[in-house]
Parts: structure tokens; sequence; C-alpha cells
């Protein structure tokens, strides 16, 4: 099932595209453009505001079952598949409201066509979804917080936005602490339930979450750590560099610097050749 | 059974006590979930913090670098240490969760103890990552069923494949007693466990390992030991490591296993998890010696069977497309649920490798020519 995060990014969606088919005279503005919706005629916004009130009483997947209606043999984990694809083209950065609409009307309520497209539309809405899906993947994989006593803290820069998406998962890890994500233009609390609101993630400014940074927790040294760890896996014989320089791409560096230098050795391989060593082994050369 | 010498043991700071435990699984393999923090050099995924609570084993098993015969630097970490580490990495979200093993210290029920003591601190401690215990062969089913309240995936590895060659490799223990016992009393646990799912918390089916080419057992009787493990402990996921000879162990003067052997060996064992496939369907992927070949055994069942194929994409049974080489269980699913597939290109964006479903396929009536097919 979906989680909270996509509920509401596909119902809006789902919700609009609805009210739409029914008031084909009406003008799309696209979802972001709130204050474009504010300046336009009053009528239509009261009507958006009445359909929006009605979709609200149905849940998504029953949503999804009114658009997508010649599904109706398909398991429940092939709807989610349609609702997760939704959640992840709304958040790529080159998504539009209108193509977007115009492709599920393409689908002619089968949602299977999403997944094996025929039109170019299609085709570069699939690869939106890959994009976006990978992207926060990558970002679940790579990304190092700073740990603090009441709180994990990590800026993050994605393509794509993502960021809510990666602040509910590593809230979902962490549940006992508060997770703060920096973004570009504002911050984000993950967990925020601790703190007595009703939603695990919400928008804050960046000044709470340098508030709740007090003691950095330094008992162990988790990077030292991890290096020791690290090197510890490594098994010579099996060495090969091409395969995991393809797991361990040269992207995964940007996320964080700990997966940067996990790359170098990737590359350049665990052992590190120092002066002290060419010193020791004077004359074996 | 002797307790280990501690003549090796001096002072180690906790990194370096790290480091020899860590080194001491590594040829473990106890992935878990889709999301991986590092790939090694060697390209495997590194998910887990894998450690030996102690390498000052009272064992003898002629394979290990921990056989207490051994001349290596013996160390141990504490459940604490074990406990604090952990949480560090997993905060740095460097990991998932800990797998954790051991050398016997003492005796099966000590070591087992002092697992126990380990996932117990983390669970108190709030925990909420994954957690593995590779579990002590002999360990008493009390100790089981209480390490079994803590964790996500336990077991005991088989390292082999009968009474004969388990007394060869592991000397102290007996295999019928000390681990096929122990698979039963984990199978009927988790079974209990599955049905009352104990704090929301999914416990993995059983698994063990085997040791590939440690002794002169061929492949096809690891296959057959694998297929009866899955019929008679439930096991889902067994794991493989290629035996490499560890100089001052009786093994060590022979050859090194071959590493393409696990990769074969962990492809049988998802067709017989995943595609429905029955042992008598591997017989053409064995040479004369009983050993798999280094080949890929889908395709290789599949060249034995053409009386099966072409299928037909669009009117196939789910059984039937996991049957095609190049078609895996999600991607027949989405073959299977899609209403009727036109041409390859779509195949393709399902995920297919078409260039290995082509040949046993009729797409639109439309089927690849062979040179079989004109020979008659």
């Amino acid at each position: 099932m979906l989680n909270e995060i996509d509920e509401l990014y596909v119902r809006e969606v789902l919700g609009a595209y609805l009210e739409f088919k029914i008031h084909h005279h009406s003008k799309l503005i696209d979802f972001d453009g709130f204050d474009g919706l504010n300046k336009s005629n009053e009528d239509e916004i009261i009507e958006y505001k009445q359909g929006k009130q009605y979709w609200n009483e149905l849940r998504t997947d029953q949503l999804a079952k009114i658009i997508f209606n010649k599904n109706i043999d398909f398991t429940p984990y092939f709807y989610n598949d349609i609702l997760q694809y939704i959640s992840c083209i709304v958040r790529h950065k080159s998504y539009s409201q209108f193509e977007l609409f115009h492709l599920i009307d393409e689908c002619n309520g089968a949602g299977e066509v999403l997944f094996t497209p025929s039109s170019k539309l299609g085709n570069r809405y699939l690869r939106f979804m890959k994009e976006v899906k990978s992207e926060l993947h990558r970002m679940c994989m790579f990304v190092r917080p700073e740990v603090y006593e009441k709180i994990l803290v990590v800026e993050i820069k994605p393509t794509h936005k993502n960021e809510k998406h990666f602040c509910y998962w590593l809230s979902k890890k962490n549940p006992d602490l508060l997770v703060g994500i920096k973004h570009l233009s504002y911050s984000l609390l993950g967990n925020a339930q601790l703190l007595g609101f009703n939603e695990t993630v919400i928008i804050v400014n960046s000044n709470i979450i340098a508030e709740l940074k007090n003691n950095k927790v330094s008992s162990l040294d988790a990077e030292e750590i991890w290096d020791v760890y690290y090197n510890s896996q490594f098994i010579n014989s099996r060495r090969n560099k091409q395969y995991a320089k393809q797991m361990q791409p040269k992207y995964s560096s940007k996320f964080s610097k700990m997966a940067k230098k996990d790359r170098y050795k990737v590359e350049k391989s665990t052992h590190s050749v120092t002066l002290d060593f060419f010193c020791n082994n004077k004359g074996k050369f | 059974m002797n307790s280990g010498s501690n003549k090796f043991e001096h002072y180690l700071t906790l990194k370096e006590r790290i480091s020899i435990l860590s080194a001491g699984t590594k040829y473990d393999n106890c992935n878990q979930s889709s999301v991986c923090h590092a790939f090694g050099p060697d390209g495997r995924c590194i998910q887990l913090y894998k450690t030996l609570l102690s390498n000052n084993c009272s064992a003898e098993c002629i394979f290990c670098p921990n056989r207490s015969q051994r001349s290596a630097v013996k160390t141990s970490l504490e459940p604490k240490e074990i406990a604090k580490v952990t949480w560090s990495l997993y905060r740095k979200n460097t990991i998932e969760g800990l797998f954790l093993s051991s050398g016997i210290l003492g005796d099966p029920e000590n070591t087992s103890y002092k697992q126990l003591e380990v996932v117990k601190l983390l669970r108190d401690e709030g925990f909420k990552g994954y957690i593995h215990v590779r579990i002590m062969p002999g360990s008493p089913k009390y100790l089981l069923a209480e390490i079994s309240e803590h964790v996500n995936k336990f077991g005991v590895n088989a390292e082999t494949t009968s009474s004969l060659n388990y007394s060869q490799l592991c000397p102290n223990f007996d295999y019928k007693n000390d681990i096929l016992k122990r698979l039963k009393w984990t199978q009927k646990i988790i079974d209990q466990k599955r049905k009352t799912n104990y704090m929301n918390r999914t416990i993995g089916a059983n698994d063990t390992q085997f040791v590939v080419g440690a002794l002169d057992e061929t492949d096809k009787e690891i296959v057959t030991t694998m297929s009866d493990f899955m019929k008679k402990y439930g096991l889902r996921r067994p794991y493989f490591m290629s035996f490499d000879p560890v100089p001052n162990t009786p093994l060590e003067n022979n050859y090194p296993s071959p590493k393409w052997k696990e990769l074969r060996l962990y492809q049988l064992s998802y067709l017989l998890k995943d595609y429905n496939f029955n042992l008598h369907d591997f017989d053409p992927i064995f040479d004369e010696h009983n050993n798999v070949k280094n080949l890929d055994p889908k395709e290789l069942i599949a060249q034995n069977k053409l009386e099966y194929f072409p299928i037909d994409i669009n009117n196939a049974t789910l059984n039937e497309l996991l049957m095609i080489p190049g078609i895996g269980p999600i991607t027949a699913k989405k073959i299977f649920y899609s209403q009727g597939i036109g041409c390859e290109a779509d195949l393709k964006r399902l995920g297919i490798s078409v260039k290995k479903a082509r040949p046993y396929i009729t797409l639109n009536g439309q089927s690849q020519t062979s040179l079989k097919s004109f020979m008659g």
C-alpha cells in the first residue's frame, strides 16, 4: 500500500483528473500553481474545491479503480504499481500535469499501458518514473547523515522532488530520533510526531533544525569504524573492479563524503600505500 | 571439548578487534533487502554489519581459519561493544542491521547465550533494524526459542551433505543431532512465530550455508540436499561459500573451488524456490562427474525440453512463462496480467531479456526459426 507521502501526491492527481473529466470546459492549472489558481476565475476555484472534497471521501485505490476500470481482474499488487507510477511521475523535474492527464487518457482505462507504452509520451514518462525511483533508491543507499543526540541531519540536493520521500524513509528507519533534511529552498523535519505533530514529515524553518542540533554523538567515530569494517570485507582473490564500478558508480560519490571514499576504494583497492611503507621496505624495490 | 588456547591473546584496540572479527565473516553471505549501502571492491553488496562474537573457537573444523589448533590472533567483542558499533553504523545509514556469528566459546550453550545477550541488548535499546544470527551447532532448544524472540532470521550451518562428510569436516559435532535436529527445531519455532506474527516482526524462513568444494562431494549431492532441506526444514535461502584453502589448516594444500560454482548453485536454488522446478528437471545441467556445468542452468533445461517450446506468450500460464529463459517471476506476472503483448519492444519494456527468450516463444503466431526446424 502507499505510504502517507505517496497518498498526498497521488490523491491530488487522480482527484483532479476525475474532476477534469467531468468538467471538460474547465481550465487546467498546474498543481504547483496554486497562486495561479487564486488569480483565476472564482467559480472555477469553488468547483475545484467541491470536487476535491468529494474525491477525498474515496480511498486512493478506489479512485484508481474508477479511472483504470479495465483492470478489474488485476490484483491489488498491480493497482499499487499504478499508484507508485503516478507518485514517481509527479516528482519528476520535467513532469507536466497536462501531459500526465493526456497519458492517463491514452490508457483508456487500461493501467498496464503505462508500463507497456506505445506512444512517445508514454515512453518518456516510463523513463521519468524509472529516473525518480532510482534517484530515491540511490539516496537511501549512499546518503550519510550527521548524528546528533536528538536528531539526524543531512543536506541533500535531489534532481527530482524526492526529499519528502527520503525524509520519510529515514524517519521510518530511525523512529526514535528526529530527522532533519536540509533542502535547497526549505527544510523538512521527520518523525515530527515525537514533537506532538500529527504528520510524520513536516516543512520547517532551517533555524528549528539548527536549534535541535545539540551535542554531536561522538562516543564512537562511525566513519573510522566504517573504514575498518569496509576494508575487512575485501577478498583479494575475488576482486572484480569492473563489476564493483558498475555496482558503486561514480555518481554515488555526490551523495556523501563516505560514499566518495568507498567509491575511491572500489577504484584503487583498499590498500593505501604511504611514505612510511616505502621507508620501511627500503631496498626491496 | 577443550576450550581454545588463549596464548595468542594480547591487548588489541577496539578497531583492531572489529577488523579481525569482521574479516572472519567476509565469506558469509546474508543479504536481506534491496538497499545496499556500499559495494566492496569485489562488487559484493554490503548491507549488514557482519561480525563474529569471538574467533577463539574450541572446535577443530578442518577448513576453518578459526579452528582451535591454528595459530592466529584470537580475540572477541563484548555484547555491549557489538551493540555500540551496530548502533553507530546504523545511525550513519551505512548498514541495515547486524549479522552475528561466532566461534565456539567453550561450548555451544555458552556461545548461544552470549549471542542472545547481544540481540536482547539491541532490542531493549529500541533497535528496529534487521538481525540475523548464525546459531551454533548443538545449541540448546530453549536458547533457540529465546533468540527467535529478537531476530529477523536465524539458522545453523549445515556445511555439507551427509553425516560421513560432516564428521570429516567438523569432527567435534554430530550432523544428525547438532545440525539436522536444530534445523527441525528452528523450522518449528519459525512456523509458530509466523502464525502469531510476534511484535509485527516477520521472521525469515530457515537458512543454512554449505561449503562448496572442501571435500569430494559432488554438486549434485549439494543440490539434492538443498532440495531435501527445502521440503523437510522449510529452507528458503541456502547460502554457498566457495572453499578457499586457509594456511595452517589440514586442507591448506587443497585446490580452491571455482567461484562460478557459487553463482550456478545460487541459480539452481532460485529455480527450486521461485520457478517451481523439480530436482529431476536438473539432469541436463550436471556433467559426467555430477558437477554443475558453467552455463546458464535455465537455458540448459529449456534446450533439453524443446518439446515444450515455443510457448505462445499471450496464452501461457504462469508456470509456462517461468520455464522460458530470460523471464523471471516478476516479469512473468507482468506478462500474465497484461492485456496482450504486441511486439518484442513490449517485452523489452517489461524488463525481459528478449535475446534469451526469443528462441523459446511465439509472439502473434511468429517464432524464431532454427536450423533444427529446417533439418526436421
